[in-house]
């Protein structure tokens, strides 16, 4: 009797056992257009800002934030031919005399677009066309950053590289 | 007139068939009772064996009028030449004749209020929502419907058999008028309750209470189960009363057959079966009977059994949960989540509006409002009660008042206390008459302040009662279809679903719909794993928070391995989600193999979701997120792998490690040092959710405007794909493109 109701408690407790599964169809995970979302261009402003960043630019809000050492954004942009990049960015004064002349280079998608070259403490504007066929339509863009000498905390490690104002595409 | 005349005779039919099923059996116990009370249990014991035949009649899909008629009549002609050759029992000693007079008079208006709101068309929530909605489905089938999944098709449904045999001949009112039914025995019950054990004044007064209380006025006039189970556990009750007396053993067979009915009515009732249990072993310590105790205890269980199993059974066998749609954790299946489970129960336990302790008495007795009903102000004297513990039955109807009112712990309606009310107000009798005269005075008092015009100036206007006598609509002067147009905002898109919607296509809709009434099959986000998925689809398109918003990369040195998985180390009460899982080697993501075989713990069954390619779709723990959860791929053959991707929500809580399968078949931990980054939400979700939508069958939306994503749809309808094909009273029915 005991043997019997162990059985059927241990039937009962177990529930229905899922087993394992193939791999289903394969979906396509482009399938056109969403209203709204990301833009072509962003102010650091925004409080939208943080989902352009995918890594290394500070996260404290306002109308500058701090590039780091690998700085990239994302951007989604529906026309693809006739673009400029733009962005504007600062060197303070405060790093600019511990590094000197600073040259930020900048790329899409891993492609060098262009660099722009900070020989004294301020703020500089870029802007630069980008060549047919580096963006696809409606696509994210990743536009990284590298500034070939950072400010190094003393105290930290923590390496900056410049201030960023805005950076996106436009027309 | 016809149609009132087959919804008269559909109810009749039925409580006929239940009374002479009942007293062929109280005739084959051999049960000493008294006339009055003979009637009463006939009906409430045939009811339990009507019940039963017709769960097997649906088991065997042969659930058809000509079936019921057949074999109603059979019953009934058996039960009228038996009762014609037996003596007739004795009656009650006569009662005080004011009482009596009384009782009649208070309980006759309230009875016609009632009758008419249950002839009239069915408009309650639950009763043109699942409970007919199960009945229309069963007898369209002629029997149970295995392919139909919500957690409402689940639940025991003793009373729907009910229905369904009145359904058969005169629809929707006539099932009401079953209820109803039971809605008049329970007072009838409880005074001959009063009658039998010495205090008639005490029964009439308790069954006035009972009786005019107005949440048992509306549940009792609706195609409801409550005032069912109330009566049964109350018969149950008062049998144990006489069985304390007679030690009659075959009263054991019928008390155990009501408490078994009492859970195939509502799940609520399965208090019953241990309060039995309870009440025999605790006389069991007074008379010292211990082998004699046993068998009864036998006794009765085997006869609850015959009434519960065939819904334990079913439920085992259909769905691997013989609790369904509770205790999913425990047993758990591939149709309803426990965290769907979990919610709704919480939800049900949240009572709106109430702020502080002193808030509650007052909602449930005299306001109405956060309570979804009020069981009446004299309620408010229930602490008089305690007065009734000087005496033995009093402290009994305490007892098991108390029993009975566990329920409402975890249910904040109203509904769930009228199993309460026969014993309080009982007590309330018992306790009272030491104030000469108080009883008659609060007996009409309550009746007057529960009548229905008086009722209107003092609590909620959102309280659910009955606010009216519909005596044009009850004798189809009004014609039913207008009537429910008035009442129910879903009837109104009734004939454009039924134009526009295929028979076989299926629906979506966030809430529960009447389908009672509307003929076709909806799948609601919150009754079935699969609206579960349907809903999530939509939060997914909508919801920034919850679309897959990061990819957390587990790197390691490369391995070569047949199976891998991702093994949650953290606890949190959020669900565990992840949208796509996949895997690397060199910097090159393993191609999906259909040799692979994927798993997980818990919800295995939905894992296809992490590996489908779609952000639409994502698989979900639905239960708190907890160390041991996993995802699983066995390759088929061993592979070199050194990354693991899962693309997901943000969930900070989370920590996850990878596992791999070594040449011992033990699983070995690689790393839990994760990398995340923001991800690339690819466009067009909106579309993804309406090819995942329409693959899995569903090809329409019925949308309120108060639905989260109901703005969305409208403004960007064409994002979606869908087109609005009417609307009307705030709601939308879409079609997929």
């Amino acid at each position: 009797m005991l043997r019997l109701s162990l059985s059927l408690l241990l039937v009962v407790s177990c529930g229905r056992h899922a087993g394992t599964f193939p791999v289903p169809e394969q979906g396509a995970l482009d399938l056109g257009a969403d209203p709204g979302g990301m833009a072509s261009f962003i102010q650091m402003a925004d409080p939208a800002a943080d989902d352009y960043i995918v890594r290394d630019i500070g996260r404290e809000p306002g109308v500058y934030r701090w590039a780091f050492r690998y700085p990239e954004l994302r951007f989604r942009v529906l026309p693809a031919e006739g673009l400029d990049f733009a962005m504007e960015l600062a060197v303070p004064d405060i790093t600019f005399q511990v590094t000197g002349p600073v040259t930020v280079t900048y790329k899409l998608d891993g492609k060098v677009l262009g660099s722009v070259h900070c020989d004294h403490a301020g703020k500089y504007q870029v802007r630069k066309h980008v060549p047919a066929g580096w963006i696809q339509p409606n696509q994210y863009t990743h536009v990284t950053f590298e500034a070939d000498r950072r400010w190094v905390s003393p105290e930290d490690g923590a390496q900056l590289s410049f201030l960023l104002f805005n950076a996106g595409f436009t027309q | 007139m016809l149609q009132v005349l087959s919804i008269l005779l559909g109810a009749a039919f039925t409580v006929g068939t239940a009374m002479a099923l009942g007293s062929l059996l109280l005739n084959r116990l051999r049960l000493t009772l008294y006339r009055q009370e003979a009637i009463l249990l006939s009906f409430v014991g045939g009811s339990a064996l009507l019940s039963l035949a017709i769960f097997f009649l649906c088991l065997v899909n042969q659930a058809r009028r000509n079936v019921f008629l057949l074999g109603g009549l059979a019953a009934i002609v058996w039960a009228w030449r038996q009762a014609r050759s037996e003596a007739r029992p004795k009656a009650f000693p006569d009662a005080p004749k004011i009482w009596h007079v009384s009782f009649l008079v208070l309980v006759g208006a309230f009875f016609f209020i009632y009758f008419f709101n249950a002839l009239a068309p069915e408009t309650s929530p639950d009763g043109s929502g699942y409970h007919l909605g199960n009945v229309l489905r069963i007898w369209q089938h002629h029997g149970f419907v295995w392919t139909y999944h919500s957690m409402y098709s689940y639940l025991s449904q003793g009373m729907e058999m009910l229905f369904l045999v009145a359904f058969s001949i005169g629809r929707h009112s006539a099932a009401s008028l079953v209820h109803f039914a039971f809605q008049l025995t329970l007072p009838l019950l409880i005074a001959a309750y009063g009658r039998r054990f010495g205090f008639p004044v005490a029964g009439f007064f308790a069954a006035i209470l009972v009786y005019v209380s107005p949440v048992v006025g509306k549940a009792g006039a609706s195609a409801y189960n409550d005032l069912a189970v109330a009566t049964l556990l109350f018969a149950v009750f008062y049998l144990l009363e006489i069985w304390d007396e007679n030690q009659e053993v075959n009263l054991l067979i019928f008390i155990g057959l009501l408490a078994g009915f009492a859970y195939a009515v509502k799940y609520t009732g399965a208090l019953a079966l241990p309060f039995v249990w309870g009440r025999l072993l605790l006389r069991r310590r007074d008379a010292g009977q211990h082998i004699g105790t046993w068998r009864q205890l036998a006794i009765v269980t085997a006869a609850a059994a015959v009434m519960i199993l065939p819904w334990v059974l079913r439920n085992w066998i259909w769905l691997g949960n013989p609790a369904a749609p509770f205790f999913n954790a425990w047993f758990p299946n591939p149709y309803y989540h426990p965290g769907m489970e979990r919610i709704y129960l919480d939800d049900l336990r949240h009572y709106v509006g109430i702020r502080h302790w002193w808030q509650g008495p007052w909602q449930i007795t005299a306001a109405g409002r956060s309570t979804q009903g009020m069981i009446g102000p004299i309620f408010l004297l229930v602490p008089m009660a305690v007065l009734a513990l000087r005496h033995l039955r009093g402290r009994r109807l305490i007892l098991a008042g108390l029993v009975f009112a566990i329920p409402a712990y975890f249910n904040s309606g109203a509904r769930f206390l009228i199993p309460m009310l026969p014993f309080l107000s009982l007590a309330l009798g018992l306790a009272l008459p030491a104030f000469r005269g108080v009883l008659p005075i609060l007996a009409l008092c309550e009746a007057l302040a529960c009548w229905p015009q008086v009722l209107s100036h003092y609590c909620d206007p959102a309280n659910w009662h009955l606010g009216s006598i519909p005596v044009a609509a009850a004798l189809r002067l009004t014609p039913e279809p207008v009537y429910l147009k008035d009442h129910l905002p879903d009837y109104t898109l009734k004939a454009a679903l039924e134009t526009f919607v295929a028979p076989q296509a299926k629906i979506f809709s966030l809430n529960t719909r009447t389908e009672a009434y509307l003929n076709r099959t909806f799948v609601v986000g919150y009754e079935s794993a699969f609206g579960n998925l349907a809903q999530d689809l939509f939060a997914v398109a909508y919801d920034p928070q919850n679309q897959p918003a990061v990819r957390r990369r587990l790197r390691f040195l490369p391995v070569i391995t047949r199976a891998v998985r991702v093994v949650q180390i953290a606890s949190a009460s959020s669900f565990w989600r992840a949208a796509e899982m996949r895997v690397y080697a060199r910097g090159k993501e393993l191609a999906r193999s259909p040799e692979w075989r994927l798993s997980a713990w818990p919800n295995s069954w939905e894992v296809q979701l992490a590996f489908d390619n779609s952000y639409a779709t994502r698989w979900s723990s639905w239960q708190a997120m907890a160390p041991g959860m996993f995802l699983a791929i066995d390759f088929g053959r061993p592979r070199e792998i050194d990354e693991v991707n899962l693309e997901e929500p943000r969930a900070p809580e989370s920590k996850v490690q990878v596992e791999v399968l070594d040449s011992r078949a033990r699983w070995v931990p690689l790393t839990d040092t994760a990398e995340i980054s923001p991800l690339d939400i690819p466009q067009g979700l909106r579309r993804a959710v309406t090819r995942e939508l329409k693959a899995r069958g569903i090809g329409y939306l019925w949308v309120e405007d108060a639905d989260f994503f109901a703005d969305d749809l409208r403004k960007n309808a064409s994002y979606w794909s869908v087109t609005d094909l009417k609307a009307a009273r705030g709601m939308h029915l879409y079609i997929l493109n």
